[in-house]
C-alpha cells in the first residue's frame, strides 16, 4: 500500500505537472519573433554567491547516458559549451541530441510559433557570446517573447510523449498497474528519482523503485518487467514522495541516518501531531492524556482496527544507499492506533523540571540533542553539541528509536538507555530531558499504567533510587554552605562514579557533610537552615533498607533509578524554593 | 505454522524489500508443497488466517549481485561474494503465526480421490515430515508447522493492495495474476482465480 499511498498524497496535495521537476536555473536565453535581439541573461542573485532561479521544469532520471531535458537543461545541452571537467565529444552529443528533441517538438507541432523560432535560431542564427563563469552544468532557461517556453501546452503534449518513449523500455506494454490496479502503458523504469538532500545518505538522486541487477528481478531480469506499474502512477509516486520529504511533515535531524515524513489520510490533522517533533502544546497533552485515562483512546482504536477505518495515520522513513531508496519504517495504521501509542509516549516522557511545578512534555529533537555531548564553557552556560556535528558522539539511528517508540508504541532498545547513561557520567550533566530518556527507557508502553513517576515519588523504596536523593541533598548541602562559587563540586568530583557505584560516592559526601553543616550553622544568614538541612538527609539516609544492599556495581536499569532519584529530588528543592519565595512574598505583601 | 521473521516481498519493492503484512497466496502454496506434494494434484489456497499481531523489524545484510550460470559452474567458476558485495535492506515481518485454508485439486492422470491426498498430508503434518524445511517468504525465515488449533484471528481489518495470485509459465513466458487483498477481522479470502490482463503493446 505504500505506493498507493504516495500516489494518492500526489493527487491531493501536489501540483506539479507530470514528468516535471524543480531545479536551479543560472541563465536565461531569451528570443524575439519580432525582430527583437537574441539575449542572454545571467539570474544569479546579486549578492554574488551562487543562487539562481528554481523553477518546475520537464525532466525525467538522467543517469549515465545522454538524454536531454525539453525546453530547459543545462549549458552542455542548449548550447553545446563543456568545461575543463567534460569531454568535447560527449558535450557536442549532449548539444545535437537536445537540438533533435526541439525540432522533433517544431515538427509534431508545426503551428506553435515559439517552436519553430527555436528551431530557426538552432538553423540559422549564431550562438550568444560566452559570458565569463559559464559552467558545463548551469541550468538555462528558454523564452520566447518574454515566455518561458517549458509553459507551451504543445511542450507539455510532446514531453508526455516523449517519456512514454524513452521510459516504456524497448517494446512498450500495457498491463494491470500493481498501484491503480487499472490496465494502462506501464514502464520500464521509474522516470522521476528524489533529490539526494532530501535522502540522508545518498550519494545521488534516488530511487524508491528500481531493479537494477539481475540478480534482482524476478528470473534474473532488470528493469520493471515483472513489477508492473503505469506511468501516471510512476510520476504520482515521485511526486508524492518528493513533496512530503520537503513539506512540515518532514522529521530530519543532522547527522541522523533517516528522515520521516507523516501524513493523515480521511481526517482533519490533529493538533497534537503537528507540535510533535518540535516542541508539544502541554495543554493539547493534557487532553491527549484525559482521554487516554478515560479508556477512549483505547475503545476507539480497538473499533478502528476492528472495522479497518478509513482515518489512517501513515508515515515513512526512508534512508539513501547510494542511489536507492531503502524503506527503513513503513507505517498505515488507523488513527486512533497512533494517537493511543502517542499518548502513552507522552504519559512515560513526562518530567518536572527546575522551573517548572509540572512535569512538562519534550519535542523529539529536544530528546534528540539531549543524546550528545554537554559542553561546559567557561564564564557562559553549557550547551549540548549540535545535532549533525561529528564530536556530538550521537547515535545515528536514536531518531529512528524513539520515533517507533513514539508512533508504534515499540520499547526503547537497551541500546538508548546504555547511551544515555554513558553521556551522563561522561558530561555529568542532568537535566530534565535526560531523566525524560531514562523515564522513558524504564517504563513499557504496552503496560496499562506508567511504571516509573514523572516527579518526586516520596513512596519509591528503590535502593538506588533514593541514592540519588541523598546524592541530590548533600549537593545542595554544599551548595548552602559555600554559595555557588565552588570550583569543584562534591557533584563535579563524585558523579561519574556515583552513577555506577553510589556507595562510596555516599559515604565520602557524608563526611563532607559533617563540615559544609557546621559552616551553615556558624553562618548568621544560614543558621536557621542547618537543622532542616540535616533532618532531610537523616530520613533520606534511615529511607534506604539496610538489607537491600547494592551490587558492587549497578546494573543499567538501577544506574536510572539513581539518576531519576537525583534529578526528581532537585526538582523538587527548587519548586519548594519557588513555594517559599512566593509565600514569602506574599506575606511581605500582607505586612505592607 | 509459525516462525520467528518472515518476508513476503512486495514486487514494487523488492529490491531495498518491503514485506507484505500478511503472508502471500504463493508462499502459501510453497509451504503446503514443501509438506507434501505429488504431481497428481496441486494446492489451491482460499483464505489465510492471521493468528499472531501483524509487528515489523528491520536488517540491512550483505549480499552478492554476481550471478553464476550453469555452464560456469560447470567450467568451475564460483561466486565471487567478496568482488560483488551489496548491502540491501529489508522490512520484515516478526513472530508470524498463520492457519492456511487449501484445497487439493486433482490434475487429469490423478488415480486417487482428493481425500486420499488430504489424508496423506495431515499424517505427514502430525508425524512434522517434509520433504524440505518450508520457509516464510525467504529461505532464511524457517517456518514450523503442526495440527491446526482453533485459535481465533486477530481483530485488524486493513487493505493490502494489489497482491500476487499466482505465476503461470507457459510458452509465451511468465505471466503473473493479481488480486485486490484485503484483511477483514484477521482473514485473507483469496479468489480462486487472479486478474490477469495479457501485456499488450502500449
Amino acid at each position: 500500500m505504500l505506493l498507493q499511498r504516495l500516489a494518492g498524497y500526489a493527487e491531493e496535495n501536489v501540483t506539479t505537472p507530470p514528468f516535471h521537476r524543480e531545479g536551479e536555473f543560472l541563465w536565461r536565453l531569451d528570443l524575439f519573433t519580432d525582430g527583437r535581439e537574441t539575449r542572454l541573461t545571467g539570474l544569479r542573485e546579486p549578492d554574488g554567491k551562487r543562487r539562481g532561479q528554481r523553477r518546475v521544469t520537464p525532466a525525467v532520471t538522467r543517469t549515465s547516458g545522454v538524454a536531454p531535458q525539453m525546453g530547459a537543461d543545462d549549458v552542455r545541452y542548449v548550447f553545446g559549451w563543456g568545461d575543463d571537467t567534460t569531454e568535447p565529444a560527449r558535450v557536442a552529443d549532449c548539444h545535437a541530441r537536445f537540438v533533435a528533441l526541439i525540432r522533433e517538438w517544431s515538427g509534431s507541432e508545426p503551428d506553435d510559433a515559439a517552436a519553430v523560432r527555436l528551431v530557426r535560431f538552432y538553423q540559422d542564427e549564431t550562438m550568444p557570446a560566452r559570458p565569463d563563469g559559464v559552467g558545463a552544468k548551469d541550468g538555462v532557461l528558454i523564452a520566447v517573447d518574454d515566455e518561458l517556453v517549458i509553459h507551451r501546452p504543445s511542450l507539455m503534449r510532446f514531453w508526455a510523449a516523449e517519456v512514454a518513449r524513452r521510459k516504456g523500455g524497448t517494446t512498450p506494454q500495457a498491463g494491470l498497474c500493481l498501484v491503480c490496479g487499472e490496465t494502462r502503458p506501464l514502464v520500464d523504469s521509474m522516470p522521476s528519482t528524489i533529490a539526494k538532500h532530501l535522502v540522508p545518505g545518498a550519494s545521488n538522486d534516488a530511487a524508491l523503485v528500481s531493479v537494477n541487477k539481475r540478480v534482482f528481478g524476478y528470473g534474473l531480469t532488470k528493469n520493471l518487467e515483472h513489477t508492473p506499474i503505469c506511468f501516471d502512477c510512476a510520476n504520482a509516486v515521485g511526486s508524492g514522495l518528493t513533496g512530503l520529504l520537503g513539506s512540515r511533515h518532514a522529521v530530519n535531524l543532522p547527522g541522523q541516518d533517516s528522515r520521516m515524513v507523516w501524513w493523515v489520510v480521511g481526517a482533519a490533522e490533529p493538533d497534537v501531531l503537528s507540535g510533535f517533533a518540535t516542541g508539544p502544546d502541554p495543554d493539547q497533552v493534557n487532553v491527549l492524556l484525559a482521554r487516554l485515562r478515560s479508556g477512549e483512546l483505547a475503545r476507539a482504536r480497538e473499533l478502528a482496527e476492528s472495522v479497518a477505518s478509513d482515518e489512517r495515520f501513515c508515515s515513512l522513513t526512508v534512508g539513501g544507499n547510494a542511489s536507492r531508496i531503502m524503506v527503513r519504517d513503513w507505517i498505515d495504521m488507523p488513527l486512533p492506533t497512533v494517537l493511543l501509542h502517542l499518548a502513552h509516549w507522552y504519559r512515560d516522557m513526562l518530567m518536572v523540571t527546575w522551573a517548572h511545578d509540572e512535569p512538562v512534555p519534550f519535542g523529539l529533537w529536544q530528546l534528540v540533542l539531549a543524546t550528545g555531548r554537554w559542553e561546559r564553557r567557561s564564564g557562559e552556560k553549557g550547551r549540548y553539541t549540535e545535532i549533525g556535528s561529528k564530536n556530538g558522539r550521537r547515535r545515528e539511528h536514536v531518531q529512528r528509536d524513539l520515533l517507533a517508540r513514539a508512533l508504534r508504541g515499540y520499547p526503547l532498545p537497551p541500546s538508548v538507555l546504555h547511551h544515555v547513561l554513558h553521556r551522563i557520567a561522561s558530561d555529568g550533566r542532568i537535566d530534565a530531558p535526560r531523566a525524560a530518556l531514562v523515564r522513558l527507557a524504564l517504563c513499557d508502553p504496552r503496560e496499562k499504567e506508567s511504571r516509573v513517576s514523572a516527579g518526586l515519588d516520596e513512596n519509591h523504596t528503590d535502593t538506588a533510587y533514593l541514592y540519588g536523593r541523598v546524592f541530590a541533598h548533600l549537593e545542595k548541602i554544599q551548595y548552602k554552605a559555600h554559595g555557588p562559587d565552588v570550583n569543584t563540586t562534591y557533584g563535579d568530583r563524585f558523579m561519574t562514579s556515583a552513577i555506577g557505584n553510589p556507595v562510596p560516592a555516599v559515604l565520602a559526601g557524608r563526611k563532607l557533610a559533617t563540615a559544609w553543616l557546621s559552616k551553615i550553622r556558624r553562618n548568621p544568614e544560614t543558621r536557621n537552615a542547618e537543622w532542616s538541612l540535616r533532618s532531610t538527609l537523616d530520613t533520606l539516609i534511615n529511607k534506604i533498607n539496610p538489607a537491600d544492599p547494592l551490587p558492587g556495581f549497578l546494573p543499567p536499569h538501577r544506574q536510572a533509578q539513581f539518576v531519576l532519584g537525583y534529578h526528581q529530588q532537585r526538582a523538587d528543592d527548587a519548586r519548594r524554593a519557588r513555594d517559599h519565595q512566593k509565600k514569602t512574598a506574599t506575606e511581605s505583601d500582607d505586612e505592607d | 505454522m509459525w516462525g520467528p521473521g518472515a518476508l513476503f516481498t512486495r514486487p514494487e519493492l523488492k529490491v531495498e524489500r518491503v514485506s507484505y503484512p500478511v503472508m502471500t497466496p504463493t508462499a502459501a502454496i510453497g509451504v503446503l508443497e514443501s509438506i507434501f506434494w505429488k504431481p497428481e494434484f496441486s494446492w489451491v489456497p482460499v483464505a489465510i488466517d492471521v493468528l499472531a499481531p501483524i509487528t515489523q523489524f528491520t536488517q540491512r545484510r550483505n549480499e552478492s549481485i554476481d550471478i553464476v550460470s550453469v555452464s560456469e559452474a560447470l567450467a568451475g567458476r564460483t561466486v565471487d561474494t567478496a568482488e560483488h558485495r551489496t548491502q540491501r535492506h529489508s522490512v520484515c515481518l516478526k513472530d508470524v503465526c498463520y492457519r492456511i485454508y487449501a484445497h487439493v485439486e486433482l490434475r487429469g492422470h490423478a488415480t486417487n480421490p482428493a481425500a486420499a491426498y488430504r489424508g496423506q498430508f495431515r499424517r505427514r503434518v502430525e508425524r512434522g515430515q517434509c520433504f524440505h524445511q518450508p520457509y516464510l517468504g525467504t529461505r532464511e525465515f524457517s517456518a514450523y508447522f503442526g495440527p491446526v488449533d482453533e485459535r481465533d484471528p486477530i481483530s485488524t481489518s486493513m487493505d493490502l493492495g494489489v497482491m500476487l495470485h499466482g505465476v503461470h509459465h507457459d510458452k509465451a513466458g511468465v505471466r503473473f495474476s493479481w488480486f485486490d487483498a484485503r484483511l477483514e477481522a484477521g482473514r485473507m479470502l483469496i479468489p480462486r482465480v487472479g486478474k490477469v490482463t495479457e501485456l499488450a503493446e502500449a
